[in-house]
């Protein structure tokens, strides 16, 4: 089933057209991959989803339902969920703590101001669950290195229970060695649950490995669109290459 | 109707001088400067100081020059003898340090001039008075408001058409691209407090043989400033302008129409325009940090 | 370690309660540091977890006092029982409509509207002589609880120790709940509580009255413990910035910094003070050093060492 759809949208910022009239769909549990050289839209792509901007024109849909005008509140709590480029983590609190105030805010408990203990056990132990399958220990946020903050900031994402998640280039600044690990877990984990994912994504590697569907936008446009075989295209080779 | 806008004129003056020195090391170093009136109050004591030696008017005319430069250089001394250290800490630690400040400079005042009033009118009976249509006012007061409008004209001169005026704007876009330009950062953030300190002691001076001083006029001074900033719009200097105008007419004219809560009005004009624009009359957007 | 920590304030707790035995100054002082010390809490609400500096906190202080002052001035009544539900009231009301104003910014710009509007309050109570006493402010005689008339400072000081263990004991609740959490997570990344489904201005708002509440129970306590108060003593930026001051000088990392805070500028001022020395040049020095050398004050260094060690 068709889980999210974009409709001509178009987000111009002066005069540079950053999102130009971009239509695409996204099936349950289908995982796709936006590529293109820097500045071609595909943050502002995320963001129009994710409802971090609003669009100059064209629709979303989500569930066959206009989800256009939704703040970012009520995107999240219809299933649409988002990672950062730069993980946005809470510096000062513990991994358990950070993936706490998401499952508080999932259930919508976290305007509690007693904690009640079953509930809190619960969550506590659903967080714990989840940080040894992303293999994050649990420790003070500021003290993890750099590949852990990447996957902490997904787990954040992930303890929402979305059903589609967008992942701003989840390895950027990963070493090559960690990338991989860091890939398989997180889409080990979604496949399993069955989540569809939107990953932004600079490594062509990754992108061919992990992606059901390969996006290419060129100059706030969609290029082209298809398979793996896509990378191979000698459009978009030489646009990606010219990056 | 005259007097009140001569005392509304002098009071935006000085209230331009003194805020367009925080707003400038706002601009510039993102700091808000809470021991501000501490250097304007400091301006007045070093003038008083100064105009002890002699009568001579050319002395009391010169005396804020003086007060200023002196601010200005204590100014640099806290700037890189104590803020530099808390730089990249955050806003929060650099607005503590700087109100810390205020605590320590009150004392230090006090020491130096003792805790009660003073003030010298000298130059205002020397200058003696000017007749404006059917009001009689001081000379002093005219050359004041004439003086202030000078020194903002050549801000605006040395901000806007000079090459330390485009260092210093460059510097407070992108720190790190102005000293990619081999510009020294350091040697910027020290101008630019020397700059705000003296624009607040040289005010300080000017009123003088208006208000005096007394222990307690730094707050009063500081609260004034923070307002005329906020309204403006912080880091705008036309802001400023058109905000010390503001504030200073509606002071004065509360004061005769309304004694009992002028003040009360200026905070209500400044809590009105953040409802209503919160970055201020000029100002931009609020920085995301 | 979390049980052995416990035992540690056991002994403080005991000393509080034999403070009376000290004599009337002492417990005087002590009372005094107790009112600070909720006050400096309910600022750490804001500051500490939320991380949005007020700088214009006297005002709900002053709003619990001044409840308090006015029904004692204009409608006699003087039981404890009335005054402090009523200060509470006041004090969350005027929380909120604050609240709606200054939550929509953060940094300094929340700092200035904080300063602003405290001001514009401190101005008014100034001028409006015939409701507020003016700068002469309100006496306050006698006060009674349940029909009892407190007769002397030592049993008024239990009453503020009690209001003290309830604010505390209220604030450690609500910090450590889902809501204090995600308090803290808007304080870190308010981008990322967002996207994890938090309206950010609804806990914002809900911070600031919580804060807002518990400064007016100690503008409340404060009023009829001292029987005086005026715009300058209890509404001014200088009594918000002490407030600052207590936070800083306690540690705003730590739950109970602000009371440590409280505690070290109550008795410092007073002992420097009635040595004749200057001691504005001490607070000030003592600030300005704080910022330099221990920005997380006193607790959050001991926390910091105990974490280490």
């Amino acid at each position: 089933m068709e889980l999210l759809k974009t409709e001509n949208l178009k987000k111009y910022f002066g005069e540079v057209h950053a999102v130009d009239g971009v239509s695409i769909s996204v099936e349950n549990g289908e995982i796709i991959s936006i590529v293109g050289p820097n500045g071609s839209g595909k943050t502002t792509l995320v963001n129009l989803v994710s409802g971090g901007l609003k669009p100059d024109s064209g629709k979303v849909f989500f569930e066959g339902k206009d989800i256009t005008n939704f703040t970012v509140h009520k995107r999240v709590k219809i299933g649409i969920g988002r990672s950062f480029q730069i993980p946005a983590i809470y510096e000062n609190l513990t991994t358990l703590d950070s993936v706490l105030v998401s499952i508080f805010s999932h259930e919508g408990i976290s305007n509690i101001f007693y904690r009640t203990k079953d509930k809190f056990d619960g969550a506590r132990e659903e967080a714990i669950k989840l940080l040894e399958i992303l293999n994050i220990p649990v420790k003070l946020v500021s003290e993890l290195p750099h590949g852990q903050r990447k996957l902490l900031d997904v787990a954040m994402v992930l303890s929402l229970k979305p059903k589609l998640i967008l992942l701003d280039e989840p390895t950027a600044g990963i070493s090559l060695e960690e990338r991989d690990e860091v890939m398989q877990t997180i889409v080990g984990f979604i496949e399993e649950q069955n989540i569809a994912a939107v990953i932004v994504e600079h490594d062509m590697e990754v992108v061919g490995e992990y992606s059901d569907r390969i996006v290419v936008m060129h100059e706030g446009k969609v290029l082209k669109e298809g398979g793996k075989e896509i990378l191979e295209d000698e459009e978009v080779r030489r646009i990606l290459i010219g990056d | 109707m005259i007097p009140q806008i001569i005392n509304g004129l002098i009071f935006a003056s000085i209230l331009f001088l003194v805020a367009t020195g925080l707003t400038i090391i706002w601009g510039i170093l993102r700091v808000v400067n809470f021991a501000h009136g501490s250097f304007y109050l400091m301006g007045v004591f070093i003038a008083y100081s100064i105009t002890r030696f002699s009568t001579e008017p050319a002395l009391h005319l010169a005396a804020p020059f003086i007060a200023g430069a002196i601010a200005g250089i204590v100014g640099i001394a806290f700037e890189r003898g104590l803020l530099k250290n808390v730089y990249g800490r955050g806003e929060l630690f650099e607005l503590l340090l700087t109100y810390g400040m205020i605590f320590v400079f009150m004392d230090v005042f006090r020491i130096i001039w003792g805790s009660m009033p003073i003030s010298d009118p000298t130059i205002t009976f020397k200058l003696g008075i000017i007749s404006l249509g059917w009001a009689v006012v001081p000379l002093y007061n005219i050359y004041l408001i004439v003086i202030a409008a000078i020194l903002a004209a050549l801000l605006w001169f040395l901000l806007i058409r000079t090459k330390v005026g485009m260092i210093i704007r460059a510097t407070s876009f992108d720190p790190e691209v102005t000293s990619a330009f081999g510009v020294n950062v350091n040697w910027v953030y020290a101008l630019t407090f020397f700059l705000g300190c003296f624009l607040a002691g040289f005010a300080g001076g000017l009123m003088l043989p208006i208000t005096g001083a007394w222990i307690g006029l730094d707050v009063d001074m500081l609260i004034l400033a923070l307002v005329v900033l906020v309204v403006g719009g912080m880091g705008s200097i036309k802001g400023a302008l058109v905000a010390s105008l503001l504030i200073g007419l509606v002071r004065s004219f509360g004061i005769s129409m309304f004694p009992a809560i002028e003040l009360a009005i200026v905070y209500l004009i400044m809590v009105i325009v953040l409802i209503v624009k919160p970055s201020g009359l000029f100002g931009g957007v609020e920085v995301e940090g | 370690m979390k049980d052995r920590k416990i035992f540690l304030y056991i002994p403080l707790v005991i000393v509080l309660f034999i403070i009376p035995f000290g004599g009337e100054y002492v417990t005087y002082l002590t009372g005094l540091a107790l009112v600070f010390g909720i006050a400096a809490l309910s600022l750490n609400v804001l500051l500490g977890y939320t991380g949005l500096l007020s700088f214009g906190h006297a005002l709900f202080f002053g709003c619990g006092a001044y409840s308090a002052g006015l029904l004692i001035k204009h409608f006699n009544i003087t039981s404890l029982e009335i005054l402090l539900p009523v200060s509470i009231a006041a004090s969350v009301g005027l929380a909120v409509l604050v609240g709606l104003i200054c939550v929509r910014h953060t940094r300094i710009y929340f700092t200035m509207l904080t300063i602003a509007i405290s001001q514009l309050f401190y101005a008014l109570t100034h001028k409006l002589r015939p409701i507020t006493g003016g700068d002469d402010g309100i006496r306050i005689y006698s006060v009674h609880i349940f029909g009892h008339e407190v007769a002397s400072i030592t049993e008024f000081y239990y009453y503020i120790l009690a209001t003290f263990f309830v604010s505390l004991f209220c604030l450690r609740i609500i910090l450590r709940s889902p809501f204090g959490l995600t308090l803290q997570a808007i304080r870190d990344s308010e981008l990322r509580a967002r996207f994890a489904g938090v309206s950010i201005m609804t806990y914002r708002l809900a911070a600031f009255t919580t804060s807002g509440l518990f400064a007016g129970i100690a503008g409340a306590m404060y009023a009829l413990f001292l029987g005086q108060i005026s715009p300058d003593d209890v509404l001014s930026v200088m009594r918000s910035g002490e407030f600052v001051a207590m936070t800083l000088l306690g540690g705003y990392t730590s739950f109970i910094g602000p009371i440590v805070g409280s505690f070290l500028f109550t008795y410092l001022k007073a002992i420097i003070s009635s040595a004749a020395l200057y001691w504005y040049l001490v607070f000030g020095i003592l600030i300005v050093s704080i910022v330099i050398f221990v920005p997380t004050g006193l607790m959050g260094e001991i926390e910091k060492r105990w974490r280490i060690g």
